[in-house]
């Protein structure tokens, strides 16, 4: 298989750039720390019970797997919301669309190295994060499964930064975009099935014995990642559902298909919406068929 | 052969380009001159197949290639009026990207980029990041990008600007090359002079319509048979005076001491008549010739007069 040109180039300038092996360093010293921290507290709890807590091993495990993602969502929108844009700034975008490479193909290329980043930090972490496997309770497909959600959430995440570099001029622009638009996703999304439900509740006060209902609203919460990864990281730990009980806060959801499968759907979802993305971007940057929801007349006498 | 036929591109209201029409010969340096804002970019990036036209053909070789953007691009390469480089990439690399990008193996890619690098005399810089070159060595390796995927028809935006005399020497010297092996150029620039130099035909543009197009020399002379005649006479100004207000083709002179600038609306043959009559009538002629234009003074006189021409 033919690597992407762009992807190529990409990967070339990240080898060499120092930004992506300190994120890496920082990032692994802070898993070492946290883990460190955990084992410390837990082998100073056991003097006391003479027992070793193991549910503070899969402890290591859930805080790890959310500083990958929080790592995930604040490195991603930075590197995607410039990859575009930035090219235009450097004004190589016009000679990169006369060769022959798709508008698609540089979009892509874009994102892919924007996933290698998301799986050089899951592969770095890993000899950090098999800490778990020596005391068990943590199987390895579920790590595999955290690698894949991991990843369909930079592709996600990713194509959003990029669909805003493709749609502004200006990098800055397009960062402010990309995160505020992630904030609306991750807290907006929950404040949006919180404000039907008030509604609807303010609307059935004055009826006895009423059941709040806000019908698809909570469905809105399915390109939420926040909601999708602590799903999944509830059900790893052998918690409680997590998305259960947060759709329980705005209704009765215990026999809701959508709700049962939800982690599948909602990265199915969020895959779409990540093409729809692309196709809007890969337009956007085609200079010959321009989007025409987006389209501005440019002068270039 | 490269044919634009009637191409028209419009942004709103503004007409940028306006029925363009123009045949550009196999292995010509074609000049684009225009003042700021008439169109040369834009027919340019159309060419490249980085604007869609609005409505005309582009034709090589009796194909519409606007409707084959994979042949457009196979057959074109064009170099905007910036560099467009990579800093983080050595000179080897950023040829070898590019070259990915047409679909050229690395094989294939390497044993072109170091042609290239000979020709735009930078094989020594085979190594260096591209950030360590100057500006006139990252226009050449602009030019040797633009050659990477071995176009017939090059499109160079403004190559020369910025450029110190050496430099701009050296990039003639590689067009004119490139033009012997066959390679058709267009290329637009305001430095003037040089492109009177470089270019075999020109083409003025002004508000995206030809003004005027074809051989550097004819157009030269077309402009001049409208310039004053300067007829310097050793003596018999009088007379002299009197034989050109006689001739019919003459509408006004002015005499300063024994040179006479005289509008002459005639042929070269009616130029030539009036000279043997002066000299027959006994009057002594030490100069007799049209005031000589060059491109600087044709490009100022399209941007005083418009489209008059």
């Amino acid at each position: 298989m033919k690597l992407n040109p762009v992807f190529g180039k990409e990967l070339r300038i990240f080898e060499r750039s120092i930004k992506i092996s300190v994120v890496i360093f920082i990032y692994n010293i802070i898993l070492a720390l946290v883990a460190f921290a955990i084992f410390y507290d837990m082998l100073h709890t056991s003097r006391f019970t003479g027992s070793v807590e193991y549910k503070s091993i899969i402890q290591i495990y859930i805080i790890m797997a959310y500083i990958q993602f929080g790592m995930l969502i604040l490195i991603i929108p930075g590197l995607t919301a410039g990859a575009i844009s930035g090219e235009r700034e450097r004004q190589t975008l016009d000679i990169l669309l006369s060769t022959q490479l798709k508008p698609w193909q540089i979009i892509m290329g874009k994102l892919q190295s924007s996933l290698l980043v998301v799986l050089l930090l899951a592969t770095t972490s890993l000899p950090i994060v098999s800490i778990v496997f020596v005391f068990g309770g943590i199987k390895i497909v579920d790590l595999l499964i955290l690698i894949l959600l991991l990843v369909v959430e930079a592709v996600f995440i990713g194509t959003i930064g990029l669909f805003f570099s493709s749609l502004f001029k200006k990098t800055t622009s397009a960062t402010v975009l990309t995160y505020t638009t992630l904030l609306f996703i991750f807290v907006g999304t929950y404040l949006f099935v919180q404000g039907v439900y008030s509604f609807e509740q303010t609307k059935n006060t004055a009826i006895v014995d009423s059941v709040t209902d806000i019908k698809g609203a909570i469905y809105v919460l399915l390109i939420n990642p926040i909601i999708t990864f602590a799903g999944l990281i509830s059900k790893q730990a052998g918690g409680s559902s997590e998305i259960m009980s947060i759709c329980n806060q705005f209704g009765n959801y215990d026999n809701n298909l959508v709700v049962k499968y939800w982690i599948g759907i909602s990265m199915v979802i969020q895959l779409a919406l990540s093409t729809v993305f692309v196709v809007i971007a890969q337009a956007k940057i085609n200079p010959l068929r321009e989007c025409k929801l987006f389209k501005k007349g440019k002068r270039n006498t | 052969m490269l044919e634009i036929k009637n191409l028209t591109k419009s942004y709103g209201d503004f007409k940028a380009v306006d029925d363009f029409t123009l045949s550009v010969k196999e292995g010509d340096i074609y000049g684009f001159v225009g003042p700021n804002g008439a169109g040369k970019t834009t027919i340019m990036k159309i060419l490249s197949g980085l604007l869609p036209a609005d409505a005309g053909t582009i034709t090589i070789d009796n194909e519409n290639i606007l409707k084959d953007i994979t042949r457009l691009k196979k057959t074109i390469g064009y170099m905007p009026d910036f560099f467009g480089v990579y800093d983080n990439l050595t000179v080897i690399e950023y040829l070898l990207f590019y070259s990915a990008a047409y679909g050229i193996s690395d094989d294939v890619a390497r044993e072109r980029a170091k042609e290239l690098l000979e020709l735009v005399d930078l094989q020594e810089k085979v190594n260096e990041y591209v950030d360590s070159l100057s500006r006139g060595m990252k226009q050449r390796l602009c030019l040797a990008r633009t050659l990477v995927h071995n176009p017939d028809i090059l499109i160079l935006d403004e190559p020369a600007s910025g450029l110190d005399p050496y430099t701009r020497h050296q990039l003639k010297s590689i067009l004119r090359h490139l033009s012997e092996t066959g390679k058709t150029i267009i290329i637009s620039s305001h430095i003037l002079t040089e492109l009177a130099e470089l270019c075999s035909s020109i083409c003025i543009i002004e508000k995206g319509r030809v003004i005027m197009n074809g051989n550097i020399e004819e157009i030269m002379f077309q402009v001049d048979s409208s310039n004053p005649l300067l007829v310097h006479v050793l003596d018999n100004v009088n007379k002299a005076v009197l034989i050109l207000k006689k001739n019919k083709y003459v509408r006004t002179l002015s005499v300063e001491e024994n040179k006479i600038m005289v509008t002459f609306i005639g042929r070269k043959e009616d130029e030539a008549n009036l000279l043997k009559e002066l000299i027959e009538s006994g009057v002594l002629v030490i100069s007799f010739k049209r005031e000589q234009s060059n491109l600087e003074s044709l490009f100022l006189k399209i941007i005083e007069k418009g489209s008059e021409f």
